[in-house]
């Protein structure tokens, strides 16, 4: 079943039609010519040309998370500016792209580049996995999701998903509880101090190999620093979103699928923290999330400020959830089909189906810490809707939500 | 000289940073709050000495007023002083021009009239959109802000605008999706420069007009390489837009068109996608 639809009451909108346009595309999506095999196409479970784009510290476990039968045929970094030969080495994605023997791309370059390079793989035709974070803003993420259906492509976060189908995310997933006052806490595990910026730095100069503009991308060419560069380059809002951008996605990507949040989001985020730097991601206490169902996700750091003490973590196990139904509707739920376990990308590439973390579903999560983020710079309460992806009421807290790019990249 | 000596204390009063440059030890959130409230209640002057104390990128010396000068702006989107904020963007907007402010600093206010600015920033932004310097950040900021007036500033800049600045304001335009700018677009479609063609044909795209299908389709069908996977992507956006626009012929004739002129084996998914597209008109 399609568990990513998503209503939208008011009057059809473009991604309502891209939505329905793809309805049905889970199983099966697109006949590949590698699942066809025939003249001049390898059959399934045969070799996929794949590629590296990004190619640091998490290139390589990225790129395994592709599977077996998957052979290297090109990487490209814009570390590669002096050696790029535009035939196994690159350090322009788009030269690569335009390549057809690429069946399947890793992408692990700075987040500021994933959805953007996520999203021109697919309308090239290749399937992708992504290192997490998906997208560093919410409209971005929307994107991804829209391509992914578009385009008929398998999108896969990192190794996520496999999940275990569980009676909880049943009873999530059957919209039979209209209400619930599920607290739960996600306490420490963000990495708040170790990934935060730097607002007093040495301008360094640009070693010859990189191409700096392009590493900025779409965010503000910067002058350049090291520590904007390699794994630190997550504490700059240019590029990520700090410890929370970094580490949320590890913590939530499960939770949000037992507890059915990836198939809405967030109504209300009310944020504790000190004043954010405009440039570097810093310290941040809590931030408390709550869904239109009563249900509330917190999230707290621990590296900051006074612990976070309005609520205790309460009604989480399935027992209480199952107790939140009435007689008929946990006899409805019994009736219902267990949840459809997806696969992970190498099985989704050969029987065209989505993965357990595919794009709508990543994007849910990614939304999450997103808003704690957006509520953490804005310094106040926000209101979302979680239908247009839009924050209710607040001009200029919307402008984290779709955030203008440096030409020539734009969603 | 807007530079007061209490003004100075008050920026004192931003935390320093640690020694790794950073903002991670002994944060006082009310200390901070504190002082940017008296900081604001100073209102234009202080804002304006706030940039006069803003320094070198990176250096230590600019860190403080850096900080407090964003701290600043924001409060007055916390409190909801609109006149506050109005007067801060409008002392923000006078600044953009003064060539005494490090080029950084003339990006960084751009990037605070991006983050809180509104029509009364639109004109002055549109008088640097042709600056090398800062040409990006206005034209983002012009984005963000948003409507007819910060479109019609980038409208009036784009016949003068060469090269990089020319290629963004023709993206920033197609991030705003006015109306009015459709025959922008359509002359910028037949520019030399790929990346401005593949901006315009989203700008086009993006307005869900059914006379920009055909050169749409025209262009993207001579294209080659990357600019065709883009500009065929501009048809297909342009085909939902039409779809849910209430134009299902229109959006038929394009889905149409893309089954048949997207031939090749690495078209496949093109082709599947207009045949999705096309079953959902139904």
């Amino acid at each position: 079943m399609m568990v990513n639809q998503r209503k939208h009451p008011q009057s059809v909108s473009r991604r309502t039609f891209v939505a329905g346009a793809a309805a049905g595309l889970t199983a099966p999506m697109i006949v590949s010519p590698h699942v066809l095999g025939g003249p001049n196409k390898t059959p399934p479970s045969d070799e996929f040309g794949g590629a590296l784009i990004g190619c640091g510290g998490r290139g390589k476990g990225t790129f395994g998370c592709l599977g077996p039968g998957v052979r290297l045929l090109a990487e490209c970094d814009v570390k590669f500016q002096d050696r790029a030969d535009n035939k196994t080495i690159y350090s322009d994605f788009r030269r690569l792209l335009e390549r057809d023997d690429i069946d399947v791309v890793a992408i692990a370059t700075h987040p500021g580049w994933h959805a953007l390079i996520s999203i021109a793989a697919m309308e090239a035709g290749k399937d992708v996995v992504c290192e997490k974070p998906m997208c560093r803003f919410i409209s971005e993420g929307r994107a991804v999701a829209e391509a992914e259906k578009r385009y008929g492509r398998v999108f896969q976060i990192e190794k996520k998903g496999g999940y275990n189908p569980s009676k909880t995310r049943k009873i999530f997933e059957s919209g039979l509880l209209k209400q619930c006052d599920s607290v739960y806490i996600q306490r420490g595990g963000f990495k708040v101090k170790g990934w935060s910026g730097k607002v007093a730095y040495k301008i360094d100069n640009i070693p010859a190999n990189l191409d700096w503009d392009m590493y900025c991308g779409p965010a503000p060419l910067r002058p350049f620093n090291k520590h904007r560069n390699g794994g630190s380059h997550r504490g700059y809002w240019d590029y990520e979103g700090g410890g929370l951008g970094d580490m949320a996605h590890h913590h939530l990507h499960a939770m949000a699928y037992e507890y059915g949040r990836d198939l809405t989001s967030p109504v209300e985020i009310i944020p504790y923290a000190p004043p954010a730097h405009p440039e570097a991601c810093g310290l941040w206490g809590w931030c408390e999330l709550k869904y239109a169902d009563g249900f509330t996700l917190v999230l707290e750091s621990g590296e900051w400020g006074k612990p976070y003490d309005r609520l205790q973590q309460q009604h989480t196990s399935e027992g209480d959830l199952l107790k939140m139904l009435s007689e008929a509707d946990r006899k409805k739920l019994d009736e219902l089909p267990e949840p459809e376990r997806l696969p992970f990308f190498p099985e989704a590439i050969r029987t065209r189906r989505q993965t357990a973390s595919h794009a709508e579903r990543s994007h849910r999560v990614a939304t999450i810490y997103h808003l704690a983020n957006a509520a953490f710079r804005c310094g106040r309460p926000l209101k979302f809707d979680p239908d247009t992806e839009q924050i209710v009421g607040d001009e200029e807290a919307n402008r984290l939500v779709n955030q203008p790019m440096r030409a020539p990249w734009r969603l | 000289m807007a530079v007061t000596e209490q003004l100075k204390s008050l920026v004192e009063e931003m935390p320093d940073p640690n020694g790794a440059g950073m903002y991670t030890d002994n944060i006082d959130q009310e200390k901070i709050e504190k002082a940017v409230e008296v900081i604001a209640k100073g209102g234009r002057q202080n804002l304006l000495g706030l940039i006069e104390m803003l320094g070198e990128p990176g250096a230590q010396e600019n860190a403080k007023p850096h900080y407090a000068l964003h701290c600043v702006v924001n409060h007055t989107l916390i409190t909801r002083d609109e006149p506050l904020r109005k007067e801060f963007c409008e002392a923000m907007a006078s600044q953009l021009q003064n060539m005494n402010l490090h080029p950084y600093n003339r990006s960084y206010l751009c990037q605070e009239l991006q983050w809180a600015g509104r029509e009364e920033s639109c004109s002055a932004l549109g008088e640097v959109l042709l600056d090398p310097d800062i040409s990006d950040d206005a034209a983002t900021a012009l984005a963000a802000i948003g409507g007819e007036r910060a479109a019609a500033q980038i409208r009036d800049a784009v016949g003068q605008a060469e090269g990089k600045s020319r290629l963004n304001l023709i993206d920033a335009l197609a991030a705003l999706t006015e109306p009015a700018s459709a025959d922008t677009f359509q002359e910028a479609l037949q520019d030399k420069d790929r990346e401005v063609r593949i901006a315009a044909s989203l700008g086009l795209a993006s307005l869900g007009q059914p006379d920009s299908a055909e050169p749409l389709l025209k262009a993207a069908d001579a294209a080659q390489g990357w600019e065709r996977t883009q500009l065929t992507k501009s048809c297909l956006v342009l085909a939902e837009k039409l779809a849910a626009g209430g134009k299902p012929n229109d959006a038929k004739r394009v889905y149409e068109h893309l089954q048949k002129a997207r031939l090749g084996d690495n078209e496949q998914h093109i082709r599947d996608a207009a045949e999705r597209g096309l079953a959902a008109i139904g």
